[in-house]
């Protein structure tokens, strides 16, 4: 069973003319790493809001974890999102919150963080090299720092499945590298990874398929 | 580390609108204390008077009546049923009831006036028959036939009273509404952050409502305080209220704010889940 299947997806914004995707077909098998790949603009991003169920085919049918998102109650859709890891351009970090809390945010919507959690907690942020700035707010940390507590809040929970939006967009190329090296050990640990990305440096420098939409919206090659 | 990161993450306490809530709650409930506690004691003294008045009935005879008489009459009155006693009003007392209206005339001849304790069912005009007869120029004194009238004007007031409590309680429903309404607009980032890394809309309405009462609480209990205070007060400056500020009043005073703050943690609950279901907040 794949963990991520695309059936005939199509997708199209309220009020826009056309679809921004259509006909699309993909299944991503567990345990798989892919870059989806494309120019700015060819439907990247609405492939990744897709994937988190922020936003809901229009036409055709997209299963995670062999749940049809169509037919997800709000607390499905809650649950699934446990089960996932999320890792934006733009960071999303919340910035109230130290490192710390932003780290543990996934945990504590789910209960008090226990003391195992906690040492978990630790673990995570000392392998993405963030265990200096614990108490360290976001306004605080530049932008590669950034992207790893989001990377860090992304598999607190230990997802089994991890989507990145552009982790690498707003940091500069030696990040990038390491902020790329840490998502293929999540990967060497089982965790399926999707990374979205229009750099084709990045997917020229690790050897990944990438799934590649063209300008015409179309899935036009999976190709490693 | 302590606090739990998602109630800081969705945190209220920064909105100068949930600020003021605390004291807008104080206000209102303090207002709905008092509402409450106003109906509560006038329920007690509608039914302290109204079991007096039914239970006594006066005869007011003529000055010149002679003590002949008026023994003749206190006898026929207690031979019957349902009349418990008979007695005479001492002199001083009746000239201190009359003296705001003899003014001047102070040394005139007073007038004699008998009490008569009696059950509900002692019918009256019996015994203004029996007084016409002994004392043809007495009158006697049913203020039985006020009650009616008195007990519409206490329901009127009653109403009124509980008028000001249901709109004071609309208040408090429109205020929490509009607070939590625009607390949530203004955290339309956090919200959304938390709904992405999984949290289900139970989770945030409870995250808010748990903010809320913790406001509420404390506009609650200075409510409380200051409807105590207001109670409390009242006995003081006027003694003769005392007798009706029993603990049904103090119970009210106590009670009313706690349940203006169940009304904000169930408005809460309410608006908080379908503005986040309804996803008001633009795609951040």
């Amino acid at each position: 069973m794949s963990m991520v299947e695309f059936s005939q997806v199509q997708f199209t914004y309220p009020k826009a003319l056309s679809p921004t995707l259509q006909g699309l077909t993909l299944h991503l098998q567990p345990g798989s790493f892919h870059f989806i790949c494309g120019p700015s603009g060819v439907g990247k991003t609405t492939l990744f809001k897709m994937l988190y169920m922020d936003l809901l085919p229009s036409k055709g049918t997209l299963r995670l974890f062999g749940h049809d998102v169509a037919t997800l109650s709000r607390d499905q859709v809650a649950q699934i999102r446990r089960r996932m890891g999320i890792v934006f351009q733009d960071f999303r970090l919340l910035p109230e919150l130290s490192v710390w809390e932003n780290v543990c945010l996934p945990l504590a919507l789910q209960g008090a963080v226990t003391a195992a959690q906690e040492k978990s907690v630790r673990e995570i942020l000392d392998w993405v090299g963030l265990s200096h700035r614990l108490e360290a707010v976001p306004e605080q940390l530049s932008g590669g720092e950034k992207q790893r507590v989001a990377i860090a809040r992304a598999v607190v929970n230990r997802p089994k499945l991890l989507i990145a939006d552009e982790p690498t967009g707003n940091v500069d190329d030696g990040m990038g590298k390491r902020i790329m090296h840490l998502l293929t050990e999540l990967h060497k640990h089982g965790t399926t990874v999707v990374v979205a990305t229009h750099s084709q440096d990045l997917v020229r420098a690790f050897n990944f398929p990438c799934v590649l939409l063209n300008a015409s919206n179309q899935l036009a090659a999976a190709a490693a | 580390m302590a606090k739990n990161p998602a109630v800081k993450a969705l945190s209220l306490h920064r909105d100068r609108l949930v600020k003021l809530l605390v004291v807008m709650l104080a206000l209102l409930g303090w207002l709905t204390a008092l509402s409450v506690a106003s109906w509560v004691a006038l329920e007690q003294v509608y039914q302290q008077w109204r079991l007096a008045q039914e239970q006594q009935v006066s005869v007011y005879l003529p000055a010149a009546t002679p003590g002949v008489s008026l023994d003749t009459l206190s006898t026929q009155l207690l031979a019957q049923v349902g009349v418990q006693n008979v007695s005479l009003l001492p002199e001083a007392e009746v000239r201190n009831l009359l003296a705001p209206y003899l003014g001047d005339e102070a040394l005139l001849p007073l007038p004699k006036v008998m009490t008569l304790q009696i059950t509900p069912q002692v019918a009256v005009k019996q015994l203004q028959a029996i007084v016409q007869q002994v004392v043809p120029d007495a009158t006697v004194d049913d203020a039985r036939d006020l009650l009616g009238q008195v007990a519409l004007a206490v329901r009127i007031v009653q109403t009124g009273a509980l008028v000001l409590a249901l709109t004071t309680v609309l208040v408090v429903t429109l205020l929490v509404a509009l607070t939590v309404r625009a607390g949530l607009q203004a955290q339309a980032f956090p919200l959304r952050v938390l709904q992405t890394i999984g949290a289900t809309d139970q989770m945030l309405a409870r995250l808010l409502m748990w903010q809320i009462w913790q406001r509420g609480l404390w506009g609650c209990a200075m409510a409380m305080m200051l409807g105590l205070a207001v109670v409390g007060a009242l006995g003081l400056v006027w003694p003769t209220l005392h007798s009706y500020l029993g603990w049904p009043v103090w119970l009210a005073v106590g009670l009313a704010p706690m349940g203006v703050l169940g009304v904000a943690g169930v408005v809460t609950w309410v608006v908080a889940r379908r503005v986040v279901r309804r996803g008001v907040m633009a795609t951040v």
